[in-house]
């Protein structure tokens, strides 16, 4: 079961953008593996009809008006950017495929 | 002009009245603060950052405004820590992490707007487990924190950084965050209280967000008369966050209220289970027994899912974390990492390996795998169905009791690095306090005893929803018999 | 039967009208410098927080209500996770599976209908811009709220799916639910389209095609696309499972990307925004003050106007077109008549002079008066078109029109009777000629009053008055 789910985790630090294939990730996840194994003790709960929680308590939604405020001052949006050209955030070019 | 008194106040409360009344410098008090750090955090490293300019600068336009005749606020002069995960205008706020490198917010927290318009003196930024991910301040870029008390122990964690700033008293109040025992945990293992309000008491907007559906605002004391006070002034509604409840804030403490006669309080069978320290246990045991001397009832239950409370929290908090922690890219902010020319893929993922931590990464990791297209049910969904049947302990346990006593943490302080190589023993360290998040209810730890070498042990008290007025009366009646509290790390 | 069944389903985001952004205060309108439209949330800042616009979840529950479909009583939000330069947090807040509408439908306008799958909403993205030297992100459309409108795959013509959009944005128009303008973004379209031999039971593999940015478009590139998949699968070939993109120019699509296996975007429940509880009640209240759609305008108009269908489907087209011709029919009590003004000269002005209805010279009430005379036969058809091209160019009423141009005709029995008994007696030939069975003796008679009078008489009144005058014994 870990074994397989180390391949997997591969394929998910790609899906999360993290480093794959280095010595250092292969001991991550190790490491997660081993943790989901432990978790594993889960599955043997009884939930038949528990509706999940996915948030701690019911809590009343509030909504908020449709009233724009002052949006932030173009400097205030790419003061921390790493890179930055005509008023935009600047990546690397994006190529599709 | 006031005249100096000769000895400055010692708790938020009564610098507050000071310095309200003239009888105190805000200026003073925060040199005092200031002295303090500058005397014992090189040992300590409590602080990232210390606000010196900002914070003289507040300090002199309180006092000036006082002398203008203004009222000041329920905080006034109060020197406050803020942990390294709420953001303020104009200045850094680094989560622990490498990724933040250089980040300036330009808006505020609403925690932290709330404390300053009550007249708190913010002075600086607390160390913390990366993005909040730990339970010993071990885990951030800017290297670990020390236990007041032990040097060569963790001061428990997340918010480390701030327990640890008020135990060695360098400020009387200090802002954590709780998501999974962050707060609750470091105050046990570092002597003071901290309080976990029920979810969305305060508001969580300009908090940076480890686990949305288990994240609070979480303040340190000295005793539970400031955390009261300081509850008091952060509590509330708040129209950007969503989540904030609107219910109105009680005066914690009130003057008329009972103490705790005929309060019932429960003791789960499971909170005092295999893996609890033993001494950890005699101090819990015995603090009970100080409550039931004040007049409450101590009440044996059970509540059955506890022992699912660790998977079933690492399950959640990771999916979210894995959501959460996406927006860290390198694009808008923080640090980009080098990378080849001409690929996105590649600047990302070198950004995040290179500026996340490990425990973060294997959290990130282990959240996307629970999430992932024929996982999901198996493991996320999973997680919540229990959490359905954690929240359904408490619901029945408050049924019968009005408070749940435990050990806050199943050990003492252990010492730095013990632990660093173990993630599971390490997640085990919040066992006791990850169900009080699951299920929204409030939390606090204070301090109960200390074991053979001196460490203190903390006693964790649980409540309904939005009732922490109980839990701090009952910290009061507590901290009046006792004066554990009171106890003051030599340095 | 053809050899081969074409399968369409059309998924098509809408911008609601809406002054701030969908989870952000900021406001939005399409355009700007980049990034000046853009608060800590859009941009994802550490520590931000989403909350819901309420006058968007209003406006998309009306979307519902108009389109047809069910309104669920209990929605959320999910993150839809996945990394690219212009979604600021790494994910999308969207909604998976409990969206606020189930089902829906568009008329197609012959009574057929195209069926939806669902109508949720979710935030915007921002724009990426490439150039050589690396890609631009702009943030200001990031967050803008938006409905996604995902149609059942039940539509087998190119044609359908032009009129299922037509339909739609119409109805959306209608409803006050947004301006639906594919130019400025406000509304956008993307086509999944397979192709199987008829009869099979399975569907074909489906081909995602985008770039499509206006309805003609949609309808070109689906045609383009039928066309190549039956000639592949005719051919033997097998088609691929890929998204293609549109280029007008060419007139034909190209590959955009295969689908990847490993789009996978771990949806779940966004821990920052509690469920909302919708209550019929406010439902039923949305539904009570929806404006008229265009399908009982349609009906109205056919059976209370008894106008053709032809007539309808025009007028219907625009809602502001609809509403002059109701004010104008209801002030002259002629609806055909004011039907035929509204479809040729008003639209035929309107077009000429680059112009939308809501800008036109001559207010409704006005060209209601116009028509009026000509009914009364106050003007002639043509005396009718010298008035109209008249109040194109001036502010000016009809009745000082008609004298300032001397176009008023003579329809006064008495004064006609004179005038024809005149033309009689001078003009014997004529009148012994149609006397001896000679018809077209009285057309003759006829244009020789309408000469004497310079045109302005009534017409259908001369030949009324020749016939009684001249059969009388
Ligand atoms: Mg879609
Ligand atoms: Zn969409």
């Amino acid at each position: 079961m870990a074994e397989i789910e180390i391949r997997e985790l591969a394929e998910l630090a790609k899906l999360a953008r993290l480093r794959q294939a280095t010595s250092g990730s292969k001991r991550t996840s190790e490491e997660v593996a081993g943790l989901l194994k432990s978790f594993a003790m889960l599955q043997d709960v009884n939930t038949e009809g528990v509706e999940p929680s996915a948030y701690p308590m019911t809590i009343a939604a509030r909504l908020r008006p449709d009233e724009p405020t002052k949006p932030l001052p173009q400097d205030q949006v790419l003061r921390n950017a790493p890179r930055q050209r005509a008023g935009c955030f600047l990546v690397p070019r994006v190529i599709e495929g | 002009m006031s005249q100096r008194p000769q000895a400055l106040p010692e708790s938020a409360d009564e610098i507050a009245r000071a310095v309200s009344a003239g009888q105190a410098l805000a200026a003073d008090v925060l040199e005092r603060s200031l002295q303090r750090i500058a005397a014992l955090d090189g040992r300590v490293k409590a602080f990232v950052e210390v606000f010196h300019d900002a914070a003289r600068h507040s300090a002199q336009a309180l006092d000036a405004a006082r002398a203008g005749g203004a009222e000041l606020g329920p905080l006034a002069g109060v020197p406050v820590a803020i942990k390294d995960n709420f953001v303020m205008r104009d200045q850094r706020t680094s989560c622990g992490s490498a990724i933040l490198e250089g980040f300036v917010s330009p808006y505020t927290a609403s925690a932290v707007e709330r404390l300053v318009s009550a007249g708190a003196i913010i002075v600086g930024r607390t160390n913390m487990d990366e993005f909040a991910m730990g339970s010993s301040t071990e885990h951030s870029c800017h290297g670990p924190t020390h236990n007041p008390f032990d040097l060569q122990r963790i001061p428990g964690g997340s918010s480390g950084g701030s327990a640890a700033a008020v135990a060695a008293r360098m400020v009387p109040l200090a802002l954590g965050s709780d998501t999974g025992g962050s707060v609750r945990q470091p105050a046990a293992l570092c002597g003071v209280s901290g309080l976990k309000p029920t979810y969305g008491r305060i508001s969580r907007f300009g908090l940076v967000a480890f686990a949305s559906s288990l994240d609070t605002v979480s303040p340190f004391a000295c005793d539970a008369t400031d955390l009261a006070l300081c509850l008091r002034v952060l509590a509330g509604v708040d129209t950007r966050d969503a989540t904030s409840i609107n219910a109105p804030v009680p005066d914690y403490l009130a003057a008329d209220a009972p103490g705790i006669e005929g309060l019932r309080i429960g003791v789960p069978t499971e909170y005092f289970a295999d893996g609890l320290d033993p001494e950890v246990e005699a101090r819990t045991r015995e603090a009970l027994a100080i409550l039931e001397i004040q007049g409450a009832t101590l009440v044996e239950l059970a509540m059955p899912h506890t022992r699912f409370a660790i998977p079933t929290y690492y399950l959640i908090a990771t999916a979210e974390a894995s959501s959460n922690l996406a927006r860290y890219d390198g694009i808008r902010y923080g640090r980009r990492a080098e990378h080849p020319a001409d690929d996105l893929n590649e600047m990302y993922t070198a950004t995040r390996h290179e500026g996340f931590g490990a425990e973060v990464q294997r959290r990130i990791l282990l959240g996307s795998f629970c999430l992932r297209q024929g996982y999901v049910e198996e493991w996320y969904q999973k997680a919540q169905k229990v959490r359905t049947l954690i929240r359904r302990d408490f619901d029945a346990a408050f049924s019968q009791v009005d408070l749940i006593a435990s050990a806050t943490s199943p050990g003492a302080a252990f010492s730095l690095g013990e632990k660093l190589d173990d993630p599971l023993a390490m997640y085990m360290n919040d066992i006791l306090t990850t169900p009080a998040n699951l299920a929204g209810v409030p939390g606090l730890s204070i301090p109960c005893g200390f074991t053979d070498e001196d460490l203190p042990v903390g006693l964790q008290l649980m409540g309904q929803a939005l009732d922490e007025a109980t839990l701090l009366r009952t910290a009061a009646v507590f901290q009046e018999a006792t004066d554990y509290h009171r106890r003051e790390p030599v340095l | 039967m053809s050899e081969f069944e074409i399968t369409i389903g059309l998924e098509v985001h809408v911008q609601l009208e809406v002054r701030s952004k969908l989870f952000a205060p900021s406001p939005y309108a399409s355009g700007g410098e980049p990034n000046t439209r853009v608060s800590v949330v859009e941009l994802g800042l550490p520590g931000v927080l989403p909350v819901v616009n309420e006058r968007a979840l209003e406006l998309a529950v009306r979307a519902g209500i108009a389109l047809e479909g069910q309104i669920n009583q209990r929605i959320h939000f999910d993150r839809k996770n996945y990394f690219y330069p212009d979604l600021p947090k790494g994910y999308q807040i969207s909604q998976y599976d409990e969206p606020f509408c189930t089902g829906g439908r568009v008329p197609l306008g012959d009574g057929r209908y195209g069926q939806l799958e669902r109508i949720h909403l979710e935030e915007d993205a921002g724009k990426t811009t490439h150039t050589s030297g690396g890609s631009l992100v702009d943030l200001n459309r990031a967050g803008a709220a938006l409905i996604e409108i995902v149609g059942q795959p039940d539509l087998h013509t190119p044609a359908d799916a032009y009129a299922f959009l037509t339909q739609l944005k119409q109805i959306l128009q209608y409803a006050g639910i947004s301006e639906c303008d594919m130019e400025k973004g406000l509304l956008r379209c993307d086509a999944n389209i397979s192709v199987q031999r008829t009869g099979e039971a399975e569907l074909g593999t489906k081909v995602e095609i985008k770039n499509l940015n206006s309805f003609k478009m949609v309808q070109r590139a689906l045609e383009y696309e039928a066309r190549r998949q039956t000639a592949t699968l005719a051919n033997g070939g097998a088609i691929q499972q890929e998204t293609r993109l549109w280029n007008e120019e060419k007139g034909e699509s190209a590959t955009m990307r295969s689908k990847e296996s490993a789009d996978d975007y771990r949806y779940f429940p966004d821990p920052d925004l509690p469920p909302i509880s919708i209550q019929p009640a406010w439902v039923e209240e949305l539904r009570a003050a929806m404006p008229e759609l265009p399908a009982a305008r349609r009906e109205r108009f056919l059976h209370d106007y008894s106008l053709p269908e032809y007539d309808t489907d025009v007028l219907l087209q625009d809602r502001n077109v609809a509403d002059y011709f109701e004010t104008c029919a209801e002030a002259c009590q002629d609806p055909k008549l004011a039907s035929n003004w509204v479809m040729t000269e008003v639209l035929r002005a309107l077009k000429e002079r680059d112009q939308e209805i809501t800008q036109f010279q001559i207010p409704a009430t006005r060209l209601a008066e116009m028509i009026g005379a000509q009914i009364n036969g106050r003007i002639s058809r043509n005396a009718a078109k010298q008035v109209f091209e008249h109040l194109l160019e001036h502010d000016q009423d009809v009745t000082s029109t008609i004298e300032v141009l001397g176009l008023a005709q003579i329809s006064d029995p008495v004064e006609l009777e004179r005038i024809v008994q005149g033309i009689i007696d001078a003009n014997p030939q004529p009148v012994a000629d149609f006397q001896a069975g000679k018809q077209k003796a009285l057309h003759a008679l006829q244009g020789l009053t309408m000469k004497a009078t310079k045109g302005q008489a009534n017409p259908p009144m001369v030949q009324e008055i020749l016939r009684r005058l001249l059969d009388s014994p």
